[in-house]
């Protein structure tokens, strides 16, 4: 009996011994592809980090008065003579404001040296800046776009926690963005607006700009790098001449991007018996719902479209912006007192939010009227305020209210930011003759 | 039975704060307690003159040896001996006191018949009970047109605190009117001045509506906004003016020139302070928004060309306010 329970033990042994070697051939043998993968990627990183992170710089912008930077960004050389391309938003404010603010790069060790601005390009969110320095390292721009799904690298100063590396993928350009950008789906963070993303070879694929969070962001295309590189000049003394630079610009792209097609090639959508502006163009998204307010004795439709991109001016000012959107009112048993009420009431909703400040922009001038156009009596109130700075460009909200039957109502607003006043003007009234009662 | 002389302490409005009976004469009027007539006055001598009848009913008034002197108070004439004809009268000046002296056989002026404060209508508001009823109209009217202006859903406990309040004002108004009615009158008038509230409210409340109506059938806010205003200041005058003429002290001129002013004070202050809230930057859209459910027919509309080639005043006084360019700030923190 002894004997026989020492075989037992001894087979146990055997038996736990021949399953722990199996479970771990199996472990290791499914862990094998994670581990080449892991193995390849991690030197690739280190290799392109080691290999070129001295050709990204810090920006920063310090407040004259305060002596503490406001703003930190990040750039990269494009030549050895010390020009840099970053976004112009890391250095917009002080082009706006030359007198309260001063660009500085920042080296490794914490040296500072002083940047000047050679030229910016504001449709695109780039400028291009100098360093007095000799023989630098530097970028080559990437001569062929990348297939969909190529492995890149981001570079940049996040949050000023020193210079990082993150990997994403390259997904190709945004459809609806009237400005070009590149899909890219990495965490690009804030103090790495300016810096580069590169692919295996160094070469430059586009330049971090902006991110919607939970890793997509969004990069300019190099075509937009180049040409800037190509305007070549000294640093202007005159900041005038970047303002009057920034104000060209908007206008010159208005003239191609706000054509009077835009409107009337445009969709239409049927709410309440009116036909409506929906899609005008791709570059337009819409979106939709209707809402029931408990125990109020009313219900909304609403429908709103906007174009998803704009042109970065200041903190407080964008450009480039249509915005547009309906909202059919239906009565649920109220008195058409009451009723009228309530559209009043909605009708002098702002819908979109417009900041700005005193020192930018002109407060709200309005001009309103009633206007017949077909079969509709329009309530309307074409509202603009004008730029300060950048003379000639308006921010421009126009409202109408449709003067209908008792039991409902429908209230429009169209708002277009950074626009010339004609230009508005001519969108606005393409905009209200789109509208048609077609019940 | 010989004739009663009455000898009358006249204020400086000419009112009567003192009356004297003298039956017995000769009759002295002094500072002195010996006389018939004591008349309290540093000025006046201890014995200052006699009263005495003569033979036809007149009352013969004589200075006797005085350091101030007698006078007609009216030609300011100074007497030794005036004789006051049967059934006349006289103001004697004494001192500082004026004294009127009249008989008896002194005819008085036939009674005044008495008027509503407001004409054959105003009796309406002069009656309690009619007053109340017109109050209870009016706050009523007040409830509908608050209860017609919520837009969204009508929640019966606000509907009633707010009603509450709105009652609430319109006690401590009255009240406040009524206290000086008494302070003036003698008598409260609290359902008058109630009525007269009421009536008030409605005016303002119709105006309101009015104004409403004039922005949404000619889309022109600065015109209603000048309607809305000077509608205001005559509402609110003419309510000052009624509770004024309710206390009626005041001659007409007066309640109106009080009325006005105070109006005018009134518009000044809201003047001062639309003023400065207007040179306050904003980002909101200040326009016509007024929409009614009848009248839509008489809309003054225009084309949709019209409208929009119109915007060239608009452009002119944006890039005025451009032009002024940007204001020199302090510079703020990031």
């Amino acid at each position: 009996m002894k004997d026989d329970g020492n075989e037992m033990r001894q087979r146990s042994r055997t038996i736990r011994g021949l399953t722990g070697t199996v479970l771990f051939l199996l472990v290791a043998i499914g862990s094998l592809p994670v581990l080449s993968i892991a193995q390849e990627m991690l030197p690739e990183t280190q290799k392109v980090f080691g290999k070129y992170s001295d050709r990204v710089i810090k920006i920063q912008l310090i407040e004259k008065n305060s002596g503490a930077k406001a703003v930190i960004g990040s750039g990269f050389f494009v030549d050895p003579y010390g020009r840099i391309i970053t976004n112009y938003h890391v250095i917009s404010k002080m082009v706006l404001h030359p007198d309260r603010y001063r660009a500085e790069l920042v080296e490794t060790a914490g040296e500072v040296r002083p940047l000047s601005v050679l030229s910016v390009d504001v449709i695109n969110d780039l400028a291009l800046v100098k360093v007095e320095v000799n023989g630098v390292p530097f970028f080559t721009i990437a001569a062929r776009e990348p297939e969909q799904g190529t492995r890149l690298y981001s570079l940049g100063y996040p949050q000023d926690i020193g210079l990082t590396i993150v990997e994403g993928t390259y997904n190709g350009l945004m459809k609806h963005a009237v400005y070009k950008k590149i899909h890219f789906t990495a965490p690009i963070n804030p103090g790495m607006s300016g810096g580069p993303t590169i692919n295996a070879f160094g070469e430059v694929v586009g330049v971090n700009v902006r991110s919607r969070g939970q890793g997509i962001s969004f990069l300019v295309p190099t075509e937009a790098v180049a040409r800037l590189m190509r305007s070549t000049g000294a640093a202007k003394k005159d900041p005038q001449g970047f303002l009057e630079d920034i104000r060209s610009q908007i206008l010159a792209h208005q003239d191609v991007f706000f054509t009077d097609d835009l409107i009337k090639s445009g969709q239409t959508v049927d709410i309440g018996g009116y036909k409506l502006p929906s899609q005008l163009s791709r570059f337009f998204r819409c979106w939709g719902d209707s809402k029931h307010p408990e125990n109020y004795p009313y219900h909304t439709v609403d429908h709103r479209c906007s174009t998803d991109d704009y042109i970065y001016i200041s903190g407080e000012q964008s450009s480039g912006i249509i915005r547009f959107s309906h909202r059919l009112i239906m009565n649920d048993g109220m008195s058409s007192f009451r009723f009228s009420n309530l559209y009043s009431e909605l009708f002098q909703d702002k819908g979109y939010s417009m900041p700005g400040n005193e020192e930018e922009v002109t407060g709200f001038e309005c001009a309103s009227g009633a206007l017949r156009h077909g079969e509709v009596t329009f309530k309307t109130a074409f509202c603009a305020r004008g730029y300060k700075k950048l003379r000639g460009l308006y921010d421009i909200v126009f409202k109408a209210a449709a003067l209908g039957p008792d039991h409902s109502g429908l209230e429009t607003e169209l708002e277009i930011s950074g626009v010339g006043f004609e230009k508005a003007a001519g969108i606005a009234k393409g905009y209200l003759e789109m509208i048609t009662w077609g019940r | 039975m010989g004739k009663i002389v009455f000898a009358e302490f006249l204020d400086r409005r000419g009112n009567v704060r003192e009356r004297v009976q003298v039956d017995s004469f000769p009759a002295t009027v002094g500072r002195s307690y010996a006389n018939t007539v004591i008349v309290d006055d540093p000025f006046v001598n201890p014995e200052h003159l006699r009263l005495s009848l003569d033979s036809e009913g007149g009352i013969v008034v004589e200075a006797l040896n005085t350091e101030n002197g007698t006078w007609l108070s009216v030609s300011r004439e100074r007497i030794e001996r005036h004789t006051i004809p049967a059934g006349g009268e006289a103001l004697i000046r004494i001192g500082q006191t004026i004294l009127r002296l009249r008989g008896e056989d002194f005819v008085v002026e036939p009674a005044v018949p008495s008027k509503p404060l407001f004409g054959l209508s105003g009796r309406l508001i002069e009656n309690g009970v009619t007053a109340f009823l017109i109050f209870a109209a009016a706050f009523g009217l007040c409830i509908l047109a608050f209860a017609q202006s919520i837009s969204k859903k009508v929640i019966w406990s606000d509907l009633t605190g707010k009603s509450l309040f709105l009652l609430i004002i319109f006690v401590v108004w009255t009240t406040f009117w009524s206290f000086l009615s008494r302070l003036v009158t003698h008598s409260f008038r609290f359902m008058t001045h109630l009525a007269v509230s009421g009536i008030a409210s409605v005016a303002f409340f119709a105006l309101v509506i009015a104004v409403e109506y004039l922005e949404f059938l000619f889309s022109w806010p600065t015109a209603a906004r000048v309607v809305d205003f000077v509608g205001l200041v005559i509402v609110f005058s003419l309510l000052l003016y009624t509770h004024l003429s309710v206390m009626s002290e005041f001659s007409r001129w007066k309640r109106l020139l009080s009325s006005i002013l105070i109006s005018a004070a009134i518009l000044s202050i809201v003047l001062l302070i639309r003023y400065t809230k207007g040179k306050e930057f904003s980002t909101e859209l200040q326009f016509s928004s007024v929409i009614k459910p009848i009248g839509r027919t008489w809309v003054r509309t225009v084309s949709s060309n019209e409208f929009f080639g119109d915007l060239r005043s608009l452009k002119a006084r944006i890039d005025a306010l451009a032009q002024e360019g940007p204001r020199k700030k302090v510079v703020k923190e990031e």
